[in-house]
């Protein structure tokens, strides 16, 4: 993992809404975390902690509060010319959460695959035009009749792949997916992910992957950031952090993962978070390196604590 | 029951089961013709007999504004005393026994004044053709209803639009001027434009329409931007690099089409109804010319006398209303996602 590029890096990042309002959300809270190039990133967290918006912040569909993402060396956030933009969109692209809001349903399908190649100029004449749209539609495992294809004539999968083929419409080499298995049943699910993994080894793509089903995030990501309540309170390799949970929110959220084991889910023990575990009066958690990889946020009581429980 | 019975009994061996036919090339095959937005929508607009009726009739009326008064042998102002305050009379209807003439006594006034001409909705007390004035008075109705809806297009859709796209402290100053707007009575505003003018007309009317007319079409399109630009396709297009041009004409505004035509569609009505009401209190339109509204109200003198005058003019503008109604109503089921089957 050290040898690897890291292609985007989120230093400090701060999200509030209603700033000075009287009602201040910390929507993300100061989370720093790299993301290496060919690698797929989960983010888990409780509904609310803040992942979409930290994916949403990372393409500048908001405006950070504080804090840098830099990819490639290069800050997203500031002050950018419209070239520099468009650059950077057609590098970073997003799959949302919801496959019936996320296409417009006035537009054909080969008008919401080609948007992006209209926007960046990519096909020359129509004929290329449809050329890239049909190829696209077969990358993701569709037919060339689809094209003319109203979205409410699909099922969710079909339009989770019609949103899948709009983001590689303009090749990018960072895809943020918003929880886009969320709203699928589970064998679509499947579908996707693999599809999702697929195209990952042939493209060389980059994937932030939002999630809360964590079984599904384990069989994809390399590495897993987890939140809660808009700060990243565990980050580790994905066989670690499901092996060795330290953080006892962690902990929590591994034990509610439900298996197709009737005798084990009748000795299940669900284990609670409690916050006040933690005592933070006399400093602020920050992360610290338990073990190679392995981040923890904790205080430095906490920071020795779990190097001796876990004797790294 | 052993296994060996069970069979037996129904009778199922390996023979009768054939693998099935699957070529994943044809899984994701939609059979379904494709139909585009508005085809389904107008499929469904025709299904609903009330908008289907409202149709027609809205197409008769207009039929009748746009033709009757070019093949009419009247003019709209044209008086002939001799003729004045006759009935009703129209050609093959009148062997019916109705508009043959006869006034509500049955005296026949054309045969007594030998008039050898017909006047199908009758004359007014000046002899001008009835017939020719209503249709006249309905061209200066649906102009009026014309002007109504450019005004909530043009200027309630573009500065609602504006206000709901780019929010913040613009969207809070022109909601405050709305407001503002929303708190002057229509009538105050006709009034202080007959008074810059001179003269009430055509003129005044619309330009008091022009000041408040559009202020409930741009609530609903400022509604609707608000709802939309959150919407995931439009964030979807913003993280491809749209410019705004491009998000609000290819993404807001064809979903807010739907909303907009509906209220265009209730817009017309009422103006066509403030006009008439203007028109009767003496605000709206001068003599010679004739809306329907001054001409309910001319006839409204003589009703009890002569009901054929305010009876036709009346008939036509509740229909005309009635249909627009209709079909609007018809529109708004039509184009609302949720009743798509």
């Amino acid at each position: 993992m050290e040898n690897k590029k890291v292609l985007v890096e989120v230093k400090n990042l701060k999200q509030y809404f209603n700033v000075g309002k009287g009602n201040t959300v910390k929507a993300i809270d100061d989370i720093t975390f790299d993301i290496y190039k060919g690698e797929t990133f989960g983010l888990v967290g409780e509904s609310g902690s803040g992942k979409s918006t930290t994916g949403r912040t990372i393409i500048r569909l908001y405006d950070a509060t504080s804090g840098n993402v830099i990819y490639n060396g290069e800050d997203v956030h500031g002050k950018k010319s419209r070239a520099q933009l468009k650059d950077l969109n057609r590098k970073i692209q997003m799959i949302f959460q919801d496959p019936y809001a996320s296409l417009n349903p006035r537009m054909t399908v080969a008008d919401i695959i080609a948007e992006g190649i209209d926007i960046h100029g990519l096909a020359k004449s129509k004929e290329e035009r449809m050329k890239m749209v049909y190829d696209l539609l077969e990358t993701v495992g569709l037919n060339r009749e689809h094209a003319s294809r109203y979205p409410h004539e699909f099922s969710g999968g079909q339009r989770q792949r019609i949103g899948i083929a709009r983001a590689l419409a303009v090749q990018p080499e960072f895809i943020i997916a918003d929880e886009p298995i969320s709203a699928l049943d589970v064998s679509i699910q499947a579908q996707v992910v693999n599809l999702m993994k697929k195209l990952q080894k042939e493209k060389g793509l980059t994937y932030l992957f939002i999630a809360h089903d964590l079984s599904m995030v384990k069989y994809i990501s390399d590495r897993i950031g987890v939140m809660h309540r808009g700060r990243i309170v565990e980050l580790a390799n994905s066989d670690d952090l499901y092996a060795n949970p330290i953080h006892p929110y962690t902990k929590s959220l591994l034990s509610a993962i439900p298996l197709p084991d009737p005798n084990y889910e009748r000795n299940r023990k669900r284990v609670v978070y409690d916050p006040t575990v933690h005592d933070y009066s006399k400093e602020e958690p920050v992360l610290r390196e338990v073990k190679e990889g392995h981040w923890v946020l904790c205080s430095e009581d906490e920071f020795s604590k779990y190097k001796d429980e876990y004797k790294f | 029951m052993d296994k060996a019975q069970n069979e037996k009994q129904l009778k199922i061996n390996p023979e009768l089961f054939q693998p099935a036919e699957y070529d994943p090339s044809k899984v994701e095959v939609i059979t379904r013709p494709s139909l585009t937005f508005w085809k389904d929508a107008s499929r469904r607009l025709l299904q609903n007999r009330g908008a289907t009726f409202g149709l027609i009739l809205l197409t008769i009326i207009l039929c009748f504004a746009l033709f009757a008064p070019i093949f009419s042998s009247y003019k709209y102002s044209d008086q002939n005393l001799r003729h004045a305050k006759l009935p009703p009379k129209m050609p093959y209807i009148e062997k019916l026994g109705v508009m043959d003439g006869k006034d509500k006594d049955g005296f026949d006034w054309y045969a007594t004044k030998k008039v050898d001409k017909y006047y199908y909705f009758g004359t007014d007390d000046l002899g001008r053709d009835q017939w020719t004035r209503i249709w006249t008075g309905a061209r200066i109705s649906l102009l009026i209803g014309l002007i109504a809806a450019s005004v909530d297009l043009l200027i309630g859709v573009m500065y609602g639009g504006i206000s709901g796209y780019y929010g913040g402290r613009l969207d809070t100053i022109m909601q405050r001027l709305v407001e503002v707007l929303m708190g002057v009575p229509y009538l105050i505003v006709v009034i202080l434009f007959i008074l810059l003018f001179e003269e009430p007309g055509v003129l005044t009317i619309s330009l008091a329409m022009v000041v408040t007319g559009w202020v409930s079409m741009s609530r609903v399109v400022r509604g609707q931007i608000l709802k939309l630009k959150n919407q995931e396709y439009v964030l979807a297009s913003r993280t491809l690099g749209s410019p705004d041009g491009r998000l609000i004409f290819k993404h807001l505004l064809p979903n807010v089409m739907g909303p907009i035509i509906v209220m265009t569609m209730f817009t017309i009505p009422s103006a066509i109804f403030a006009e008439a009401f203007l028109s009767f209190i003496g605000l709206g339109i001068k003599p010679p010319l004739a809306s329907l509204g001054s001409l309910v109200s001319d006839g409204y003198k003589s009703i009890r006398t002569y009901p054929h005058l305010m009876m036709y003019p009346a008939l036509v503008i509740s229909s005309l209303i009635l249909s627009f109604n209709l079909v609007a109503d018809g529109l708004r089921d039509a184009l609302d996602p949720k009743m798509r089957k």
